[in-house]
């Protein structure tokens, strides 16, 4: 019986965090090994420098543009290694390293890996390195200057330099040869920048310095979470830092939009001036800003001092000392962004040609494209070899992974142990073995052969077949599409090696691999359902076993081996006797591949069962498809609802719209559960198979296979599409045909609709005698009417709102009336209900009103009975009040007579003043005869007590209100049309004043000689 | 049938302004039927109330009153339609119940102030005979100047009563002055039309002699008033 693989592992974690490091600054620099064991050559492209031998290639050139000069003591030599962040070209730098022969007696070799990371690491690293010398000094000030300061002391010493450098130490550019006008530009604007040089002092004036100062500024610089702080933290906490990061300013560290800064300008026209160049250019002032850093950090760390060691002064010292043992310095940087700000001491270096005492540099260095851009111009022009690193090491993914794969398989020692031999290496032997063959004892993999079949391998040059385990060709495939479009080797070896293989390593040991997180690590696309290609291969661990089907058998059966190491259930194999098993066969048919050229639109509904979100377009799709095909199947016509138009429909739309699918994941509004019906939908098989079967259905109508627009989905039974379809639909119409009968109230609404209106009638002046039934209340007109009295205003106009804007007739036809016939319009209604509500509310408006208003299915009826209410309420009081005076008014001026015999009076009396000119006001004839029209019609008031008294009495005796109103008016109007008439009168025949007021005079006295009289007579009282 | 309520105030006064002001001849008429009746009303009113004044006072002397004739009141009652007919009677039976009254009162005081002070006019030269006897000059002027106020009084006013009491005590006073009793009946005589000449005795040649007053008297034939003394 064949030995089990399963829980089978090749490598280990412990091996993978020993020998696999994507950032090389981690690898400790005498594991060169263990970096070649895994090195997949690089191309390189040649951008700068004299031919090279034809023979070398990749790395090997560098090495040779590095050393070819060896022994030319008259010039240094700058090799440049270019390449985007994570591209490989750090690798490159490290290759060279390696394979530079360390006791070649030449020349000496001062290496400064990526690993080294604060600034004190850097320098001491520079200053132990460097043969002939001891910099204690320069250390001394170095740790003094950063030991004993706080970051934000040492932030704002730092702006403060800046100042000082841009006002003292920086010059202004000068032209050169070539200049381009754009150069000739730049450069000038960046002397503008700078300000305007003060002879007599020497420093400048107006310029960039200056408008540090302005508060704005000062604080956008020194802000805690900006670049300068992000730098100043740097040199004081051992963090990992990577090339990704390569400006130290951008515009967040100006004030381009803070407030404040024009009006701190005001009345200095320079500065003015400066801060709009500033604005216009940004990058100029940045650029300037970080001159000035490089300037200021020096001083601030102590790396500038008029006396003592200077990083100058020591690479001075070991030059000078080599030069006299006749030997040249080798400069090696994996990072030469790493010096960030400090590299104006190596550049100088750099430019610094040996002469006759000093030894010739070697220098290779790695530099991102952006900090080569960047980079002085005096030290780029004296590069002399330029390789940018071109194409990726991933251009064969497989082979990138077979390496790694390997060395972890190795092992660090045994990678260590076969690696020792630096000749080897240089000279190109392959030494690196091979774990399939070489693992136990020397001997071949016991697994070797079913892992390279179930798996697969790679053929790797020096090496041989690497097998994939863990991985297969599709698990591979699909963890580097999980990485983007375009991952950096750096990006593969931290997610396929580091991440992958550790996880894969301990739940493969625990036989629960692929875990849960792998479907995070692994593109998952698929192309059916879940739970189809589960159903299609059973598995006790149906999950896992899914999670392999799809990641490493791309849906289709797997490899028994590979179930095998794995621990999943293998298939039920049944072969004849004596008959091989097949490779990567199992006994299960294989599921129907879907035609190919029929699109499939359910792919997304499969990923998003698989985790994926549903995109937007589709998530909308479905929930539309699934709203309609459930409000097809409501049948509410037989409860009297029309969800068709009007009203039913519109509450049909509240409680239930696209937002009441709630589809796991997706984007958009889910409806409130108070207000609206939710269903949910998650990514379950159910689930999507109801999606799918609504999809299918809705596109085509039918359930029939043999006439599809797009792929029937494989693996599902459209019986069972149909019926799932059906069954959820039914149920989903049932609770939603179930909520909005109960929100409606059957024709509770139409009710309450029709009592509004009546209670609207009531108020706005009709006769409610003739407000008895739902006919009287739906055809009752709404204007014409006695005008309400002032304080009544504000309800009428609320009731005329209410009658006009609700559509009564709506709510009855939408919910209490019975539809036939083939246009669908209410032919039935039952006016019982509906008279009963009539009645109930003009018997108790205010409670039925109140009951309407707080109904929260229709907005519409609750929104007037609220407005309706709060106005009759606001209004009620002073309408009593009104009613009141208007009453006493009438009475007064009635003095007995009905109205009728006042107007026949009045217009008599009218007539005769008209006729003879002495009417007034003569421009209200008109009105004056409304007047007498209106006492002629109007009933005689109750002399005792008036209408109203109440909120209900003031509301169902409106129009005897309104009545009393326009009669005390009227009369008003008539009395006031008399008293002028009779003033004219008066006024005009004065003879007839003086009638009147003689009559009066004489009356008197006729009165006082009565009485005198009466006094003088016997028993008379003096 | 039921009578019509009367207009409504305001209306009818209305109603009647545009009638009057609609007919103005009628209206011109009218009023001055009514201006001359509103003086004449005027005037005797006036008499009436200093009528009412004077009847004030003698009330408290026990005057009855004056009750006016039927036709006077009848003639007011009419009056009051401002008909110009019914005004143009009313002064008539008026004046001549104002006339009744003034008569009535002018009597009853007249006959009061006799009983309080005698003969005014013999007391008025009684008065004027003694002006110039030093002693009682004073009071005699004084006297004489009272009665001559009351004199004109034909029916008394407010002041009236506080003048006889004036006047009753300044006589009271004089006769008090004359002393002895043959110089009083002698100069009451004198003052009632003359002194009988026996009554000129030779207390009272002494009493005329020693007050200067022998060039004021004189004898004169006639009899003496009251007879022989």
């Amino acid at each position: 019986m064949p030995e089990t693989m399963a829980k089978f592992r090749c490598w280990s974690a412990e091996s993978v965090a020993r020998t696999v490091f994507s950032d090389i600054g981690a690898l400790a620099g005498d594991a060169d090994a263990v970096f070649l064991a895994a090195h997949t050559p690089v191309n390189l492209k040649q951008e700068k420098g004299r031919e090279l031998k034809a023979s070398a290639s990749g790395e090997a050139q560098v090495l040779e543009a590095l050393t070819s000069r060896v022994g030319d003591l008259e010039r240094n030599t700058l090799v440049a290694v270019t390449g985007g962040s994570g591209s490989g070209k750090s690798h490159v730098v490290r290759w060279v390293h390696s394979h530079l022969d360390r006791q070649d007696p030449r020349y000496r070799v001062l290496y400064v890996p990526r690993a080294v990371q604060t600034l004190r690491d850097l320098l001491r690293r520079i200053i132990e390195g460097l043969p002939g010398v001891e910099g204690s000094t320069l250390m001394d000030r170095v740790d003094h200057a950063l030991s004993n300061v706080r970051p934000g002391e040492l932030q704002e010493r730092l702006v403060n330099e800046i100042q000082i450098a841009l006002n003292w130490r920086l010059d202004d550019s000068a032209p050169f040869d070539g200049e381009t006008p754009d150069e000739a530009a730049a450069r000038e604007d960046r002397n503008n920048m700078l300000g305007i040089r003060n002879r007599e002092t020497g420093g400048r004036e107006a310029g960039l310095a200056e408008l540090i100062d302005i508060r704005e500024f000062k604080e956008t610089l020194l802000r805690p979470d900006g670049h300068l702080s992000q730098l100043v933290h740097s040199y004081f906490d051992e963090t990992s830092r990577r090339d990704d990061n390569e400006q130290i300013f951008t515009t967040d560290d100006l004030p381009l939009k803070a407030r404040g800064v024009q009006g701190a300008l005001r009345g200095n026209r320079d500065l003015l001036e400066l801060w709009q160049l500033v604005r216009q250019t940004p990058t100029d002032a940045l650029e300037l800003l970080e001159q000035a850093l490089r300037v200021a950090l020096r001083r601030v760390v102590g790396l500038d001092a008029k006396s003592g060691d200077t990083l100058d002064s020591l690479f001075r010292e070991s030059r000078r000392a080599l030069r006299e043992q006749g030997q040249e310095l080798i400069l090696i940087f994996e990072d030469l962004a790493q010096f960030g700000l400090v590299d104006g001491e190596l550049y100088d270096q750099f430019v610094t040609q040996p002469g006759n005492d000093l030894a010739p540099l070697r220098v290779v260095f790695a530099v991102t494209d952006g900090a080569y851009g960047r980079m002085e111009r005096t030290v780029r022009t004296r590069v002399e070899y330029e390789f940018r690193v071109d194409g990726s090491a991933l251009a064969d993914p497989a082979q990138f992974m077979a390496r790694y794969l390997n060395l972890v398989r190795v092992g660090r020692e045994e990678t260590l142990e076969h690696g020792e031999s630096t000749a080897r290496r240089r000279d190109g032997e392959h030494w690196m073995v091979n774990a399939c063959d070489t693992r136990e004892q020397g001997r071949p993999c016991r697994f070797r052969d079913r892992c390279h079949a179930a798996f697969g391998s790679v053929a790797v040059e020096g090496l041989g077949d690497v097998g994939l385990y863990p991985y297969n060709a599709s698990a591979l495939d699909r963890a580097y599409q999980n990485l983007g479009g375009n991952p950096t080797p750096r990006d593969v070896l931290d997610e396929c090696v580091s991440t992958i293989l550790v996880e894969a390593d301990s739940h493969i040991a625990e036989g629960d691999y692929p875990h849960a997180r792998t479907w995070t690590q692994f593109k998952h696309v698929t192309s059916m359902a879940k739970d189809v290609l589960i159903a299609a291969h059973p598995s006790s661990d149906p999950e896992r076993n899914y999670r392999t089907l799809v990641i490493w058998g791309n849906e289709a059966a797997l490899d028994t081996s590979v179930l095998e190491a794995f621990s999943l259930d293998p298939p039920p194999m049944r072969r004849p006797q004596g008959e091989a098993p097949k490779r990567a066969v199992t006994t299960r048919p294989a599921l129907p591949r879907p035609e190919q050229e029929l699109p499939n639109p359910l792919l997304p509904l499969f990923q998003w069962q698989n985790g994926d979100s549903l995109p937007q377009a589709d998530a909308d799709y479905y929930r539309d498809a699934l709203r309609n095909l459930v409000a097809d199947r409501l049948n509410l016509d037989q409860y009297l609802v029309n969800a068709y138009r009007g009203q039913g429909k519109e509450l049909l739309e509240s409680l239930f719209n696209r937002t009441s699918i709630n589809i796991e994941g997706a984007r958009g509004r889910v409806a409130d559960q108070a207000k609206s019906v939710v269903f949910e939908l998650h990514r379950t098989a159910d689930d999507v198979q109801l999606l799918a079967a609504a999809h299918w259905f809705r596109d085509h109508g039918h359930f029939d296979t043999s006439r599809p627009k797009w792929q029937w989905p494989t693996g599902y039974d459209p019986v069972d599409l149909m019926l799932s379809l059906e069954v959820r639909l039914d149920a989903w119409a049932s609770v939603v045909r179930e909520r909005l009968l109960n929100e409606a109230g059957g024709s509770r609404i139409a009710q309450l609709a029709v009592g509004v209106r009546a209670v609207a009638l009531a108020v706005s002046g009709q006769d409610i005698s003739q407000l008895g039934s739902a006919t009287d209340v739906l055809r009752s007109p709404t204007m014409g009417g006695v005008p309400a009295s002032q304080p009544w205003l504000a309800a009428d106009a609320a009731a005329l709102r209410a009658v006009s804007a609700l559509k009564t007739e709506e709510y009855i036809g939408d919910f209490a009336a019975v539809r036939q016939g083939a246009d669908g319009q209410p032919q039935l209604v039952d006016p019982n209900e509906l008279d009963d509500a009539i009645s109930a509310f003009l018997s108790d408006p205010e409670a039925n009103l109140s009951e309407a208003a707080n109904s929260t299915v229709f907005p519409a009826v609750a929104q007037h009975a609220r407005q309706l209410l709060d106005a009759v309420r606001a209004s009620a009081e002073a309408t009593i009040g009104s009613a009141q005076q208007a009453h006493e008014a009438a009475v007064r001026m009635l003095q007995g007579h009905t109205p009728l015999q006042i107007a026949r009076l009045a217009e008599e009396v009218g007539t005769d003043a008209r006729n003879a000119g002495f009417f007034r006001p003569t421009d209200k004839w008109h009105e004056f005869l409304q007047a007498v029209n209106v006492l002629n019609a109007a009933t005689q008031p109750d002399v005792e007590t008036a209408p109203g008294g109440s909120l209900a009495g003031v509301i169902r005796e409106q129009k005897a209100l309104r009545d009393l109103d326009r009669l005390a008016n009227a009369l008003s109007f008539v009395e006031h049309a008399m008293t002028e008439t009779k003033r004219e009168s008066e006024r005009s025949g004065t003879t007839a004043g003086d009638v009147s007021r003689l009559q009066a005079a004489v009356k008197e006295e006729l009165a006082e000689l009565a009485a005198i009289m009466k006094a003088l007579g016997p028993g008379g009282v003096q | 049938m039921n009578e019509a309520p009367a207009p409504a105030t305001w209306i009818a006064e209305t109603k009647e302004a545009v009638h009057l002001a609609t007919n103005a001849s009628e209206a011109k008429k009218q009023a001055e039927a009514l201006r001359e009746a509103e003086a004449e009303l005027r005037r005797l009113l006036d008499q009436l109330r200093d009528l009412q004044v004077s009847a004030a006072v003698v009330r408290g002397l026990g005057w009855p009153g004056k009750v006016a004739a039927p036709d006077v009141r009848q003639a007011l009652d009419q009056a009051t339609g401002f008909g110009a007919r019914p005004l143009a009677r009313v002064p008539r039976p008026l004046e001549q119940y104002c006339r009744d009254v003034e008569s009535s009162i002018a009597a009853h005081w007249r006959e009061h102030a006799s009983r309080e002070l005698g003969d005014v006019t013999g007391l008025l030269g009684l008065a004027n005979t003694l002006a110039g006897v030093a002693g009682i000059a004073e009071v005699s002027q004084e006297l004489q100047a009272t009665l001559g106020q009351l004199e004109r009084t034909r029916i008394p006013t407010s002041q009236s009563v506080a003048l006889l009491a004036k006047a009753k005590s300044l006589l009271t006073q004089l006769e008090s002055s004359l002393q002895p009793d043959e110089v009083r009946q002698f100069l009451s005589a004198v003052a009632r039309g003359g002194a009988s000449v026996q009554a000129l005795t030779q207390g009272v040649a002494s009493w005329l002699e020693s007050h200067g007053s022998l060039d004021h008297f004189k004898i004169v034939a006639g009899s003496p008033a009251g007879g022989r003394q």
